[in-house]
């Protein structure tokens, strides 16, 4: 079939689109549209009948962000999340703006007395709730820190606990829940650590009392917690996401390492990630390399690159519990040499400049080279003029990034060691 | 502005040298979309056009025939005029194949419990429809056609339909 497609027909056709597109014009339906909406919320019996605005009792500082979120009860007596249901609103739009989402920006300071300003949260057939949200600079006059996760009672050793703070302003006013800018730490003689989540991890096999603190500026507050092993059951170890036993390797594989903890039932149903608080170690580490996991990178996991062939046992212990998996790691590849920066040995760099020096490994096989720059011994020989620090651990692009700590010239050796391998390298600052 | 415009185009149809001239009726399944929910009232279609070389200029009249719900709310689209420049395919073996480009203006109405919520709303704008037809062996000069339209696209509302009927070329 042929459709005709002439100079004229595609002009006119051009013509009328052109011309129609833009000149329509309609009645506002917008409220048929909520109208809609509503009687389909009435229809399922979810519309909403209540409304509460929750996280709201905060204070903030100019550029901070802060997710509020609100739950709804329907007509049905459920309740549900509708923070992304609602129209929110600040009452002053130069101190805050809020999204469709609930995202409160701070702007500025508000000059209302604790610098309150009023949010409202209104649902698309009228309910609404309001709650005050606080804006101002006034310092902290005291931390109150406690139990989020579990709420009372000991933590369970090896489980992520949490701890949180009511922080008191000078002002008089209690920002609930907060963590923000708190510097947590734990007593050094617990087992415990603590990330800037409040987040805290204990691996203690007796029942263990640890003290943490928090603090903003100079004002500080302390929690008491205890961490009792009793109700742990079991630890299991994942190589890349599979329980196993035994892990078969060939030399420069890398595997990633997690691992679980089962507790009593009525403690807790399910296992849980205990990759923050599980200790590894392993019987003999010429064979392979270990990486430790970041406890500030929620993504990060502990990981084994295989180096040489032959058996060794991973060991991973947490509370009363351990867990053993053997690792073979096969090939002939035999360690040849080592290099930093592809056979560099000497490296210029300006003051307060950085260099970044990666260690491979060579080998008479497959492969022929590894990255082992986190597995290598890297000595500074006491010099002042540098500093150390280890990017990407865990990964085939970890280097070891020096730095020149001050203006001053100098030369500072580093030698570094791996597997009997030693190399010297001069860095110049010039 | 579409007054002119209608005007324009009703001139220019009338100007051109139609060779036949066509009328058409059609019963058409309208679907008003309105907040993701869909009313599918239904309505008839009268059409009447001039061709000449394969172009078209038709008007079309709608009136319902009956109304759909949403929930609680009754819509009809009570009625709709337009006029299309239609493009026309060969006609091979009796099948033949219209794109129509125009303008339409739809009035609707919503009945519903709410005294404050309007009855009637007006969506005037571009439309377009593409048509196949086929030649009816044992009637002369007649076609069955059916055909998709689309009468109205806007912010909160859109309404569509797809239609069945008969066209006699004179």
């Amino acid at each position: 079939m042929k459709v005709h497609l002439r100079v004229s027909t595609l002009i006119t056709t051009s013509l009328i689109v052109g011309t129609l597109w833009g000149c329509g014009s309609e009645t506002d339906s917008s409220q048929l549209a909520r109208e809609v909406e509503l009687e389909k919320l009435r229809n399922e019996g979810t519309i909403i009948e209540k409304v509460t605005i929750e996280q709201y009792q905060v204070r903030l500082e100019v550029g901070d962000t802060h997710q509020l979120t609100a739950t709804g009860i329907d007509s049905n007596g459920d309740s549900r999340d509708v923070t992304n249901e609602l129209t929110w609103q600040t009452s002053d739009e130069t101190v805050a703006t809020i999204t469709n989402s609930g995202l409160l920006t701070a702007k500025s300071y508000a000059e209302t007395p604790q610098g309150l300003i009023t949010l409202t949260a209104t649902t698309i057939n009228g309910i609404s709730d309001e709650k005050q949200i606080s804006i101002s600079d006034n310092k902290v006059s005291s931390i109150n820190l406690k139990q989020i996760s579990p709420e009372s009672g000991p933590i369970h050793t090896c489980a992520p606990a949490k701890v949180s703070a009511d922080v008191t302003y000078e002002d008089g006013y209690i920002s609930l829940n907060s963590i923000k800018n708190i510097v947590f730490s734990v007593d050094q003689n617990s087992t415990a650590i603590i990330n800037d989540q409040g987040e805290i991890y204990t691996s203690s096999p007796t029942l263990e009392n640890t003290t943490i603190t928090g603090k903003i500026d100079n004002t500080t507050g302390e929690l008491e917690v205890t961490a009792d092993p009793s109700s742990l059951n079991a630890i299991s170890i994942l190589v890349d996401e599979n329980e196993t036993d035994e892990v078969i390797l060939n030399i420069g594989d890398r595997i990633s390492l997690n691992a679980l903890a089962n507790y009593d039932s009525d403690v807790m149903n399910q296992a849980v990630n205990i990759d923050n608080a599980i200790n590894w170690s392993i019987t003999d580490t010429n064979f392979i390399g270990f990486s430790e996991k970041n406890i500030d990178d929620d993504s990060s996991d502990a990981s084994l690159l295989a180096l040489n062939s032959g058996t060794t046992h991973l060991l991973g212990s947490c509370g009363t519990k351990q867990k053993i998996t053997s690792i073979v790691i096969e090939g002939d590849s035999q360690l040849d040499s080592i290099d930093v920066n592809d056979g560099q040995t000497d490296f210029t760099i300006s003051p307060l400049q950085s260099i970044n020096l990666t260690l491979t490994a060579n080998y008479d096989g497959e492969p022929s080279i590894l990255n082992v720059t986190e597995f290598a011994k890297w000595d500074t020989n006491g010099s002042g003029l540098i500093t150390t620090k280890l990017i990407n651990p865990g990964t085939d692009q970890a280097t070891l990034r020096v730095t020149s700590n001050s203006t001053a010239l100098g030369s500072a050796l580093i030698t570094v060691t791996f597997n009997s391998e030693v190399k010297n390298i001069l860095i110049n600052i010039e | 502005m579409k007054k002119y415009i209608l005007l324009l185009l009703f001139a220019y149809s009338f100007h051109a040298n139609a060779d036949t001239y066509y009328l058409g009726a059609d019963y058409m399944l309208s679907d008003i979309e309105i907040s993701n929910e869909n009313a599918k009232p239904k309505s008839t279609i009268l059409r009447a056009g001039a061709s000449n070389n394969n172009m078209a200029f038709e008007v079309q009249y709608l009136i319902a025939s009956n109304d759909d719900n949403i929930y609680n709310l009754e819509f009809e689209l009570e009625k709709s005029a337009a006029l299309f420049f239609v493009m026309q395919s060969d006609v091979v073996n009796g099948f033949g194949l219209d794109i129509s480009l125009g303008y339409a203006m739809n009035e609707m109405t919503v009945a519903s419990s709410s005294e404050s919520l309007p009855t009637d709303y007006n969506y005037d704008g571009f439309a377009w429809g593409i048509a196949v037809h086929q030649q009816l062996p044992f009637i002369k000069n007649t076609q069955m056609r059916l055909a998709y339209q689309s009468l109205f696209k806007g912010d909160d509302v859109e309404i569509s339909g797809i239609s069945l009927g008969f066209t006699y070329h004179f």
